[in-house]
């Protein structure tokens, strides 16, 4: 009896020593050693990309165990366990870290892809003569790198681009034709033109029948629970204004390479707003009445069923969208904002103006290179504007982190995605996304299969656009907590809303002011 | 042979204490990490800011505090409004109703055994269904709309959480309703707790209803109700009601927690330490307060 309750004693206090023990070595991750572990986002995309890219791994690798899971809530566990260094997954691919503050607050949480950067893209073998950095479209390798002066991690990569395409303003080519009749339209060319556009849908008054009954056709819809869609928009308006190279830099409030306050508060994105609000405001009434209160799942599901003609929204509409209505989509490049007339110097009325810009738009469209009524300078100005597209490509990604115990297999993995068949791979499983690479083209049976819309996002993304993104990648953002807009609410929403709706104006200048206010505040931080 | 006793008693002893650091490790480890560190670590966050030159120790983040108060697009006077309104209504107003909810179950009057379910029911839903549910009764082309419509016969399209006017009300109704189960769980305990003869002394005696309520059953009560209040008051400031699921903070319906919540999410990490730090300095004397009021209230009784 005395010895079998002194057994029992001892192993209760070494399994109690032991517990504390293992929970003390996860901190620092657990995971195995020859089992890649990927932990993938599940969202537009799709949920079997990763597998599919670790199948195509394995057949080069099969002496190693390839684990994979692909969930909607992989970003919000890898923020946790990157901010506490404690993740057992040796590649997360999701969409989007805070690389600064990982870098500078969790004492590394990120493992430097420089060597991946620098090497070839391997499937059997090593491929081409590029290094993957000379592979990646040069607009997204500023945001794979830390942007903050800490020294020990200037300059080093440690993101990788997954796969995206352009987004921006898709329209429903079956809904126009049925509320205003096929060839009764054009695609809008000019911010001035979506409105006339938008005028002309709800002049037509027209219903559609789903299920039975009859639902009013609107201009356009958004979703409240997804608003920054709108950005994907207005952002090409600000950027086709102000140019992209002062959006990016606009971003982090600097001009050439200098804090500057105002830098956040540019003309074009003043006058971005402006048409934004008069497309979202209720008073207009072009955006379908239950957009505010619908998640976006049901807009772009209303979108589908054609209860609106136009949407701000992205690549994965088709994929994500479960609908038995399949209506022929078509997604545009951002209309040119009709104020960049006055800035290359068109003259006359502001319907001639606009009238002018839409030809001017139609011959860069066909690839002309010059017109009496610009001088080149402003020619090359308005083509610029017209190459500007949004994406997501910068915040799509693929990250190592630093308590991986299989780094060496996490870097093969990620140039094997870069590889041509890697690149395959992710393109057919995810239908249609692309990893930023002009090299690699989609076959030409994919092409063939691609539908309307998947062919139109196909044909942006290869008439050599110039992107833009949101990037969080400089000090005031990452470190000083400068946020995208300053107050609570955010711009669509306080133009959008029911009552006490906000205009542009006041939205603009009210947030000019509490940037004054914080301003030496943030200065102190990064400094 | 008294040599090797003294050994041997010297061993079990240090046996013993070795037995009750192990059981003792486990809790003393989770006590040291997540709360004695946490909460050293918040508080020295809170008087910290990161600079180019690594940390740097100041009260910027309290004095931004008193400064963003006051402006009201950063909606932090707005969201300590809505935070007082959490509590007055899930605890001022929901916790008596709870309590008269439980005694009309305890009555046995018709239809109890349904309307348990019915009370209880929201708190075995999770809250991320329920919300959704929820969202969809009081859409703008959802059932309660409709209802509404037929009621007053005129097409109602009401915006009951996307619209300023109705959406902080609507979070309110949804903490009263959804706060009921778990109260009425608890104070239903503490009913039938009471002994049969004490109850039927009263009957004998003539006592009615009203005074059964409050002379006999709220005092023998009073620890259970006592603990709810001081709990939610202890709570106060770190509520955030549904607001993640329902608004994000939109449509002025930010509270405290949430706005919290919401730095923290984006890596903020000093500023809402700061924060905290405040409220716990605002929050201690009324939760002491409100402690003595209620022990002071009713004399504690054993039974």
């Amino acid at each position: 009896m005395k010895k079998s309750k002194k057994i029992i004693s001892n192993v209760l206090v070494l399994s109690l020593l032991a517990t504390t023990a293992l929970g003390a070595v996860a901190c620092g991750g657990g995971g195995k050693e020859g089992v890649l572990s990927i932990a993938a986002f599940e969202g537009g995309n799709g949920g079997t990309y990763a597998q599919a890219l670790a199948d195509g791994f394995k057949k080069y690798h099969s002496d190693i165990d390839v684990d994979v899971l692909c969930d909607p809530t992989v970003p919000e566990s890898a923020a946790t366990a990157l901010e506490s260094n404690s993740s057992d997954v040796d590649v997360y691919m999701i969409n989007g870290v805070n690389i600064g503050a990982l870098c500078e607050n969790s004492e590394g949480a990120l493992e430097n892809l420089n060597d991946v950067f620098t090497s070839k893209p391997k499937a059997a073998a090593e491929e081409g003569s590029k290094t993957i950095e000379q592979l990646i479209d040069k607009n997204f390798l500023p945001s794979m790198k830390y942007g903050g002066d800490f020294a020990d991690f200037a300059n080093n990569y440690y993101a990788i681009p997954t796969g995206s395409n352009p987004v921006g303003l898709v329209l429903n080519k079956t809904a126009l034709d049925n509320v205003l009749g096929a060839g009764n339209w054009t695609a809008p060319r000019t911010s001035n033109e979506l409105i006339e556009l938008c005028d002309a849908v709800q002049l037509a008054d027209k219903t559609v029948k789903i299920d039975g009954e009859d639902h009013t056709v609107y201009p356009m819809i958004y979703a409240g629970n997804a608003v920054e869609y709108w950005r994907y928009l207005w952002y090409c308006w600000q950027a086709q204004y102000d140019g992209a190279d002062a959006f990016h830099e606009a971003q982090a409030c600097k001009i050439d390479g200098e804090y500057v306050q105002d830098a956040y508060f540019s003309l074009g994105k003043e006058k971005a707003m402006g048409v934004l609000e008069t497309l979202i405001t209720r008073e207009n009434d072009y955006c379908h009445k239950d957009s505010m209160s619908n998640k976006h799942t049901v807009s772009q599901k209303y979108f589908m069923q054609g209860r609106a003609t136009m949407m701000c929204t992205g690549d994965w509409i088709e994929n994500e969208t479960g609908t038995e209505y399949k209506p022929d989509l078509m997604m545009i490049k951002a209309p040119i904002l009709s104020d960049v007339a006055d800035l290359i110097g068109l003259t006359g009325t502001a319907a001639e103006k606009d009238l002018a810009l839409r030809e001017l738009v139609d011959k860069i469209d066909a690839g002309e290179t010059e017109d009496a009524r610009l001088t080149e300078a402003n020619f090359d100005k308005l083509v610029e504007a017209r190459k500007i597209v949004f994406t997501l490509a910068n915040s799509q990604i693929a990250v190592i982190p630093s308590t991986s115990v299989n780094k060496d297999l996490a870097k093969d993995f990620l140039r094997f995605m870069y590889s041509k068949e890697g690149f395959e791979i992710f393109l057919n499983s995810t239908k249609g996304s692309r990893l930023p690479v002009a090299d690699y083209k989609p076959s030409t049976s994919f092409i063939s299969s691609m539908t309307v819309f998947g062919k139109s996002v196909y044909d942006i993304a290869e008439s050599s656009p110039n992107y833009i993104f949101t990037n969080t990648n400089d000090p005031i953002r990452f470190r000083a907590g400068l946020e995208e807009f300053l107050a609570n609410e955010e711009p669509e929403t306080a133009m959008g809303k029911t009552t006490n709706a906000v205009s542009a104006a006041t939205y603009f200048s009210t947030e000019k002011g509490l940037l004054s206010d914080m301003w030496s505040a943030l200065m102190r931080q990064v400094q | 042979m008294e040599k090797s006793y003294a050994k041997q008693k010297k061993m079990i002893k240090l046996r013993r204490n070795l037995f009750i650091l192990g059981m003792l490790s486990i809790a003393l480890i989770n006590f040291l990490v997540f709360w004695v560190y946490v909460n050293v670590d918040s508080i020295l966050m809170a008087f910290q800011i990161n600079t180019r030159q690594g940390v740097e120790w100041t009260l910027d983040n309290f004095s931004r505090f008193f400064k963003e108060v006051k402006m009201p697009e950063f909606e932090l006077g707005l969201a300590i409004e809505n935070t007082l309104l959490l509590y007055l209504v899930g605890t001022v107003i929901g916790l008596p109703l709870s309590f008269l909810f439980a005694y009309y179950l305890f009555k046995k009057v018709p239809l109890s055994s349904a309307f348990r379910v019915v009370f209880f029911l929201p708190s075995i839903i999770s809250a991320a269904v329920l919300v959704t549910l929820f969202k969809y009764i009081v859409a703008p082309s959802g059932p309660f709309n409709e209802l509404l419509s037929v009621f007053t016969g005129k097409e109602m399209y009401i915006e009951w959480v996307t619209d300023e006017l109705y959406s902080m009300k609507t979070i309110l109704f949804y903490v009263l309703w959804t706060g009921f189960g778990g109260n009425i769980v608890l104070l239903s305990g503490a009913i039938f707790r009471i002994p049969e003869d004490v109850l039927e002394y009263a009957k004998i005696d003539g006592v009615g209803m009203t005074r059964e309520l409050f002379s006999i059953i709220v005092p023998l009560v009073w620890p259970t109700f006592s603990t709810l209040v001081i709990c939610a008051t202890a709570g106060l400031f770190s509520n955030m009601g549904p607001v993640l699921l329902f608004t994000e903070g939109q449509f002025k319906t930010m509270t405290l927690g949430y706005f919290i919540f919401d730095k923290v999410s984006v890596g903020q990490y000093n500023y809402p330490s700061a924060i905290g730090l405040i409220f716990t300095f605002v929050g201690m004397p009324i939760v002491l307060f409100v402690k003595w009021a209620m022990d002071k209230a009713f004399e504690t009784i054993e039974y």
